[in-house]
């Protein structure tokens, strides 16, 4: 009887521990979080890493139909060299140096991530990330999409942009 | 006659009682001024604005899995905005200091007619840990360090009551029940994800007694086998994310020999020298010590009940045993940071940890030589009783952090430091209601020693972390520290 309590123990502080550890390894292998973490990690130079986890040309097509969110709301900071450089890439076709420069962009308006939260169906994961920007009581809520392909996700589109208050 | 007197005996125990709540009632007050610094806003910005869930796991990107520190600051009441409930938390914790020492000592004394006596021993040694403690702001007054450590400490404690009243049970051929076997999972999982550092000394305390367990072939090793797999089990928690996601960071641990000889030789040179400090430059526990040898006589008639509820052979296994706990708590310390700097918070669980074992030893060194201290320690007159409490007594009113804390009382220091902070925050509300969103706040000039921390905002931004962690709590745009203080402040020393 003695050991029977024991081993119940051990099995239920196995569970317990399992359950974390599953946690992690499914945010490790198998989340699209972990994949936008990634991207953010890259430098530019890294090509063939940065074409394996993001679809560049479908993503900055999407933002290019949702960048009116950034330009007209009043309460972000606009930055006209910023929309002007942007719009010349979009122009030129050169993605790659698009989308680095939407991720040095948050950097500069202090947006910090406050949330994020990932759905998944099929072959799809949806991404809702919410940035606060700065000093204000307004957050940005992005809705990426995601397409998992060889075991990998990659970052296929915005589908979705707002601001809300917080 | 006159030696013997009842009143001798009324006037030891009122004054002892005295000693104790004079050493503990202090700090009580101290919580009343007592204000958030940097560091606590910083911790409670994003589960203010985010969900507790979401903070909690925002390990990852930090790679800190400690989830049950985390989880405290999720639930800590500034992320409810309610900055008086901080005030609180000193209190708490003194509470459940208390709650924990008394049940620990009550499994120690473990018999009915010694429950009055184990309360009396968890005043007197919270009283003795207040006095003597390296650091009373890291133990008591600061969220962010006492969420780490002083949690942590009051679960050990619980963790070892749990262990003492399951040791006995065993010893009695009882059986031990699963519901208080997963109330020691529970512990064990909350100590270890508060802090890494306990991961090294867990595993080494359930080891050893294992291993002394499964000599003496006592059934016992099982209850010390399955704890030990337990914190092996909590603890593969804290590799996974650094072996699985170290792509992410560019810092990864490497495990270089000298680095470890070097933390090593430090922990067991700092602990080697705290325990010195601890046992001889203290006076007051030892003079508690003798007063406890001196009293002996009470718990004699039922030392055949109590038997001998300890782990240990002899003092030669127990010694080196409380030494190796205690120099383990450093090691992971000095391993990853600074050597140069002193973890004073580190100390302070060392402190009274050592003093835990230390009345553990002393209350069972009574126990098994009570034939040879007999002739010492009885027929002891009140009047001398008396006279050895008053050396307690002054020994421990003379106490560096009771000598400071009552001087931050009633220099006013410490009230002045609170009206500086409450100036602060209303200067701060003004300018979130305003449209400029800058505020303007002084350098805090009134510093009291037990209640103030550094991390704090910077005239020019040398660590902007600070300054960010205030702009974020509160939405500003901007929060900058008036300098021309600091000068005279130089100029004054």
């Amino acid at each position: 009887m003695q050991r029977n309590n024991y081993i119940i123990t051990l099995v239920f502080s196995l569970c317990i521990s399992m359950s974390i550890i599953y946690y992690i390894l499914d945010f490790r292998y198998n989340s699209a979080i972990y994949t936008l973490m990634k991207i953010s990690s890259l430098s530019e130079q890294n090509n063939q890493e940065i074409n394996q986890l993001c679809n560049l040309e479908s993503f900055a097509d999407s933002l290019n139909a949702m960048f009116w969110v950034f330009e007209n709301n009043p309460l972000i900071k606009r930055d006209s060299a910023f929309i002007v450089s942007m719009r010349q890439y979009y122009s030129e076709g050169n993605f790659k140096s698009y989308f680095f420069q939407l991720y040095n962009y948050i950097k500069t308006i202090d947006a910090s991530m406050i949330y994020q939260i990932e759905k998944r169906k099929n072959r799809l994961s949806y991404v809702y990330q919410s940035y606060k920007l700065g000093y204000s009581n307004i957050k940005v809520v992005l809705k990426l999409i995601f397409l998992r392909e060889k075991g990998t996700y990659l970052l296929q589109y915005i589908d979705k942009i707002y601001c809300s208050t917080i | 006659m006159m030696t013997n007197h009842p009143l001798w005996n009324f006037l030891r125990r009122f004054m002892l009682l005295l000693a104790a709540l004079y050493c503990i009632f202090p700090f009580i007050i101290l919580a009343v001024y007592a204000n958030p610094n940097a560091e606590d806003f910083s911790h409670s910005f994003l589960p203010k604005v985010s969900s507790v869930l979401y903070s909690v796991f925002d390990f990852f990107k930090n790679k800190e899995a400690r989830i049950f520190t985390n989880l405290l600051y999720a639930l800590n009441p500034l992320t409810f905005g309610f900055k008086e409930g901080y005030k609180l938390l000193p209190l708490i914790l003194i509470f459940f200091f208390l709650t924990a020492l008394n049940v620990l000592f009550k499994n120690i004394f473990s018999i009915k007619e010694l429950s009055n006596f184990s309360g009396f021993t968890a005043l007197f040694i919270l009283s003795l840990f207040f006095a003597g403690m390296p650091s009373p702001v890291h133990a008591l007054y600061w969220m962010s360090s006492s969420f780490n450590y002083s949690t942590s400490l009051i679960l050990w404690l619980f963790l070892l009551s749990q262990i003492l009243a399951s040791i006995k049970k065993i010893k009695d051929f009882e059986l031990v029940k699963v519901k208080s076997l997963f109330m020691g999972v529970i512990l064990i999982f909350c100590i270890v994800l508060s802090n890494e550092i306990y991961i090294i000394t867990l595993t080494l305390f359930f080891f050893m007694l294992f291993v002394f367990a499964f000599i003496r072939k006592n059934p016992m090793s099982y209850f010390f086998l399955t704890y030990l797999f337990v914190t092996l089990s909590v603890s593969s928690i804290y590799l996974l994310p650094h072996i699985i996601m170290s792509d992410l960071s560019p810092v990864v641990i490497s495990f270089n020999s000298s680095i470890i000889n070097a933390a090593l030789l430090l922990s067991v040179k700092n602990t080697f020298f705290n325990l010195v400090s601890w046992v001889f430059l203290n006076p007051s526990l030892i003079i508690l010590s003798l007063i406890f040898i001196f009293m002996s006589s009470i718990i004699y008639p039922y030392s055949s009940k109590l038997k001998a509820k300890f782990v240990f052979v002899n003092f030669w296994f127990y010694i080196p045993f409380v030494f190796i706990i205690l120099a383990s708590l450093l090691i992971p310390y000095y391993m990853f940071r600074n050597p140069e700097h002193q973890p004073q918070r580190i100390f302070n669980i060392q402190f009274m940890i050592f003093l835990v074992a230390w009345i553990y030893g002393l209350f069972n060194f009574i126990l098994r030589n009570f034939k040879k201290i007999d002739s010492f320690a009885l027929n002891k007159s009140a009047l001398f009783k008396l006279i050895i409490s008053l050396a307690f007594v002054v020994s421990i009113i003379a106490t560096k952090n009771i000598k400071v804390a009552y001087s931050d009382i009633f220099s006013g220091k410490a009230a002045a430091y609170n009206n500086e902070m409450n100036k602060r925050f209303d200067v701060i509300s003004n300018a979130q209601n305003s449209s400029h969103k800058t505020a303007v706040v002084e350098y805090i000039e009134n510093r009291p020693q037990s209640l103030f921390f550094p991390p704090e905002i910077e005239p020019e931004r040398a660590v902007p972390m600070w300054n960010e962690a205030y702009e974020n709590y509160f939405s500003l745009k901007e929060i900058i520290l008036l300098n021309h203080h600091k000068d005279s402040i130089i100029n004054k020393r």
